[in-house]
């Protein structure tokens, strides 16, 4: 008897859902659990950059090679999907590196350029600099630039996810492994449970795949395989609006390279690399790691304490284990572990390590594991077939025509789902409500959230937010959270009493994202926040007894 | 006087809810009073109602309100045991065991006489400091507090008879759907409100009508329509499309977003009452369209013109103070920098939504350079940061940071000494109390506000002449 699924996948973020394309691509039965959304831990908190890694090559020109070709492959299957980010690299006297060798390291890269679309680097003079960027050091001796892409990394892990539903594999978010079937002494599937109904299920498949990230170490032991992993803990901090015109490096006071980069609404700051021996779902981000960016920062682009800080992302990377490197200096390489070889365990595989930019190379290296596993001899076509949306042009004027919505509300729809940005507005040309912007800092749409909760799985605020960027703005959900978590029940047919838990969980939630990065104007808008939901709405207070 | 100078015997820094009530009091007693305000700050962002404390909901804390009376006297007694320094321990200092009632006693009389005062400028609230009502949230929670803004209070859980409601959602209204609103208050009812909420759950409809044509607006704000319904054709349309519904409905009561006018909200719901038949209800508004909020603030602009309070809108830059205390103030004008001197000054400068206090990231008092505290203890160049507690849904220290005062509300130093003899403070610019999670925000700048203006709290407010 065979089992309902050829590989059951365990994580939904990049690597998981890119593997589950590719695996459902092949002709594989595929099905894919994540016990929070998709992209929501390690994946969602990286700098969304489709880049080259520059970084990489002086110590791992491989890598920079491979990720510079698969950054050209995602540009072809995914063109709405990516943005130009231009980086200013400048120098200040007592920097580590040089104008010159900084130079000949760029020489060296633009030589991968062609393979991502990249423009060649230019040399700029101060003067030059400053005209491009106002809010640069004076004192900087010159400067840089080299070419990178940015991209909305919640959205290509979805995509990545609805083309494999759409090549027929099973995919669900809000669902945790809790243990593993077996067939001997074989991994023979998974034991999950749906942590909104609470309901629990086997799911039997020929071999399971583990792409945990940070988790995967967790998620082997309860196989009685290891995972070896060095986690390196990242933050980024998030502004209220594009703080910059272009993206611009600094040097932090351990000579870390660190940026300030606009990116979609936004402008991030990233990143730190320390090592975590914590807890993963227990993450603070803490003063410390919050000042060593916007000191190092601040000193070639001075300004950026006057702006506003919202929020702060925080996520573990899953490096493979190594003794004796600092964390910056670890390598970025994957590795596929075979649990038949590393600890005697059949049917089950591991894959740690890597980069966002190589993610798809690291899923196709994960599906050929898995094909050999059940003899499937397909080859991978995750590199040639368009992600959902990335096989044509949106006209965003006849959209903001038929609509009548803004441009700029189309554009950013436009954005998120290519050439399906008219199918998913549709419903606004017969029912002009559906053209509510129920989140106006983004600006998303009534009929997008209805989308997403139809179509894209979304069945909380959180999910909302990875779908749509509702709630990203600089008021934080004060504005949109309770119509969003309205128009879940409506969707979803659950009372209004689930909605406010919804709402409560979404609110709690971003608290620990808030907090770390709270001052200024945004002690303001926090006040304004507690205000609404506390007071205006009653969606919960405080007890009497609770002391101060 | 000088040009470019004001001289009173009570200036007010701060035109909110403290910094009204503080000036009205003041102007009551015989004193000439002005207020200098730099623009509107959390009182034009209220939702409507007047809390005077919250007694907690137990176990249920993070559920919406659970549908039982609460008892003011049993809260404020565990206050006075739990944390001296809240302002209404500090105010009845010395009290003894009076001084529950005395607090609730001044909280009913200064609301009388404060609802005097507003109701000529057109804005009217009732409640009573025993007697806690339940009223409707745009969010479909019942929502405990002790006094709301009259259309609000109309749809009070606890006074409400056989009544059959009907809430009324706007087609296209950002922030207010109907369905959701009945389907929460209809699972609160049954769930908290006993025989009688099983019953009125049965008894409470929603009901959508359109407005987008007659109000010409593309976009339905809550403002802009508000605002379009106080011009008599539209008013006109709604009374129309409402008797639609009542003949069918068989409704007593209208529950709307609040969105009947602005200014003109007390004759739209007159209207409606006399055209109809059927009483009209407000939902409690919410930021960043607070209805009630905008209402109170501009009664309490003509309040304080009718009471003959000078007013500058003027942000504050600097001050002279010598042994005797406060001298002057220095204050940005539209016409260029302006010098006001008093007798008294009242700060009700807020907190920070008001601009009373900063965090960047260092929290302080940016006039006068006041020492701020929180627990009792003062927090000397402390980051924000530090005084943040890890859930969203409970107590804020960072936002009970404030100024400390003696029992006449003068800010006090670390030990106790008043720091300028003439200088008070009113409202939530105080420290030691979470205005917002502890549900007392309103009742603490009304009675602060009122003291600080020089009302006493035994012999009550003056009577309205």
């Amino acid at each position: 008897m065979t089992a309902p699924f050829d590989v059951a996948i365990i994580g939904g973020g990049v690597n998981g859902t890119g593997t589950a394309r590719d695996c459902a691509m092949r002709g594989m039965r595929t099905v894919l659990v994540e016990k929070g959304d998709f992209s929501s831990g390690t994946s969602w908190a990286s700098s969304g950059m489709i880049h080259g890694g520059i970084r990489y090559l002086q110590y791992d020109r491989e890598v920079t090679r491979s990720s510079c070709i698969d950054s050209g492959y995602i540009q072809r299957i995914a063109p709405h999907l990516i943005f130009r980010i231009p980086f200013l690299y400048s120098v200040l006297p007592g920097d580590r590196y040089s104008l010159d060798l900084m130079e000949v390291a760029l020489e060296a890269y633009d030589r991968y350029q062609p393979l991502k679309g990249g423009k060649p680097h230019t040399r700029l003079s101060t003067k030059e600099a400053l005209t491009i960027e106002p809010g640069l050091n004076p004192d900087i001796r010159g400067a840089l630039t080299f070419d990178e892409w940015g991209i909305d990394v919640p959205r290509l892990c979805f995509l990545n996810a609805l083309s494999a539903i759409e090549h027929g594999a099973e995919v669900r978010n809000h669902t945790e492994v809790i243990g593993f079937l077996w067939d001997a002494e074989a991994v023979a599937g998974l034991r999950v449970r749906d942590l909104r109904s609470g309901k629990e299920e086997s799911i039997e498949a020929r071999v399971v795949l583990n792409v945990a990230g940070p988790w995967a170490d967790r998620v082997a032991q309860m196989a009685g395989c290891r995972v070896p992993l060095r986690l390196g803990k990242g933050i980024h901090i998030v502004f209220d609006r594009r703080i910059s015109s272009v993206a611009i490096t600094a040097e932090a006071i351990d000579g870390r390279g660190i940026f300030v980069m606009p990116h979609e609404n936004w402008s991030l700051i990233g990143t730190t690399d320390d090592d975590y021996y914590g807890d993963p779902d227990r993450q603070r981000v803490t003063r410390d790691e919050v000042e060593y960016l916007l000191e190092g920062v601040a000193r070639t682009f001075p300004g950026v304490r006057r702006h506003r800080m919202i929020r702060v992302t925080s996520a573990l990377r899953p490096t493979l284990y190594a003794w004796g490197r600092y964390e910056d200096a670890l390598s970025r390489r994957h590795e596929v572990f075979d649990h038949a070889v590393t600890d005697g365990v059949e049917g089950m595989l591991s894959m740690a390590g890597g980069k966002l930019a190589s993610y798809r190379e690291m899923s196709e290296h994960a599906a050929n594991g898995i094909a050999r596993k059940i003899g499937n001899s397909s080859p991978s076509r995750t590199h040639l077939e368009p992600l959902p949306g990335g096989d044509g042009q949106v006209d965003v004027e006849a959209l903001a025509e038929s609509t009548g919505l803004p441009g700029f509300a189309v554009c950013r729809a436009a954005y998120r789902h290519g050439s399906r940005a008219a199918a998913v507005l549709a419903p606004i040309t017969e029912k002009p409500e559906e053209g509510e912007e129920v989140c106006v800092c983004e600006p998303v749409t009534r009929a997008e959230v209805r989308h997403a909760i139809r179509n894209e799985q979304a069945s909380t605020i959180g999910d909302l937010f990875f779908r749509t960027r509702l709630a990203a703005g600089p008021c934080q959900g004060m504005g949109c959270a309770l119509r969003a978590a309205e128009i879940l029940a409506d969707e979803l047919g659950i009372d209004a009493l689930a909605a406010h838990r919804l709402l409560r969980g979404f609110l709690e939630r971003q608290w620990q994202n808030r907090s770390p990065v709270l001052e200024g104007d945004q002690v303001v808008q926090e006040e304004l926040l507690r205000a609404t939901f506390f007071l205006a709405l009653g969606i919960g207070w405080a007890v009497q007894g609770e002391s101060l | 006087m000088k040009a470019g100078e004001v001289e009173a015997d009570v200036l007010v820094i701060g035109g909110g809810f403290a910094g009204a009530v503080a000036a009205l009091t003041a102007t009551e007693r015989g004193e000439r009073v002005t207020v200098i305000s730099r623009a509107y700050g959390a009182t034009a962002l209220s939702s409507g109602a007047f809390d005077m404390i919250s007694t907690g909901v137990g176990e249920g804390a993070f559920e919406p309100a659970l549908l039982s009376p609460e008892h003011p006297e049993i809260a404020l007694e565990q206050l006075f045991r739990r944390n001296p320094f809240h302002p209404y321990a500090v105010l009845t200092e010395g009290l003894g065991e009076q001084r529950t009632e005395v607090l609730l006693g001044c909280f009913d009389a200064c609301g009388l006489w404060l609802n005097d005062c507003l109701r000529d400028a057109g804005f009217a609230a009732w409640g009573r400091a025993r007697e806690t009502q339940a009223v409707p949230t745009q969010a479909g929670t019942w929502r405990l507090t002790q006094c709301s803004a009259e259309s609000v209070r109309s749809a009070d859980f606890f006074a409400l008879g056989d009544e059959h409601l009907i809430v009324i959602g706007i087609e296209g209204l950002a922030g207010f759907d109907a369905a959701f609103v009945v389907d929460s208050l209809r699972h609160i009812l049954r769930r908290d409100g006993g025989a009688r909420g099983v019953d009125l759950a049965k008894r409470i409809k929603p009901a959508v009508i359109g407005l987008r044509a007659e109000s010409g607006l593309a976009r339905m704000e809550p403002f802009a329509l508000a605002s379009r319904l106080e011009e008599p054709p539209v008013a006109e349309a709604l009374v129309r499309k409402l008797k639609a519904l009542g003949s069918r409905g068989g409704a007593t009561r209208f529950v709307f977003p609040p969105v009947l006018g602005i200014d003109g909200h007390p004759v739209l719901l007159e209207r409606i009452r006399s055209d109809l038949g059927v009483e009209a209800a407000e939902t409690l508004s919410a930021p960043p369209h607070s209805t009630h909020g905008l209402r109170l603030q501009r009664a309490l602009a003509r309040a304080l013109e009718s009471a003959g309070v000078g007013f500058s809108p003027a942000a504050v830059k600097d001050f002279d103070a010598d042994s005797g205390g406060v001298c002057s103030v220095q204050a940005e004008t539209h016409d260029g920098p302006m010098t006001f001197r008093a007798k008294r000054f009242v700060l009700a400068s807020g907190s920070y939504l008001g601009g009373g206090l900063k965090a960047d990231p260092t929290m302080r008092e940016p006039l006068f350079s006041l020492p701020l505290f929180v627990r009792g203890r003062e927090v000397e160049a402390v980051d924000i940061r530090e005084v943040l507690r890890p859930r969203f849904f409970e107590a804020q220290p960072a936002f009970s940071v404030g100024v400390r005062v003696d029992s006449d509300m003068r800010p006090v130093d670390a030990w106790g000494k008043v720091i300028y003899e003439n200088l008070y403070a009113a409202g939530s610019i105080l420290a030691d109390y979470d205005p917002i999670a502890e549900r007392c925000g309103m009742g603490v700048a009304l009675i602060t506000g009122y003291r600080a203006g020089g009302g006493s709290l035994t012999d009550g407010p003056p009577a309205k002449a």
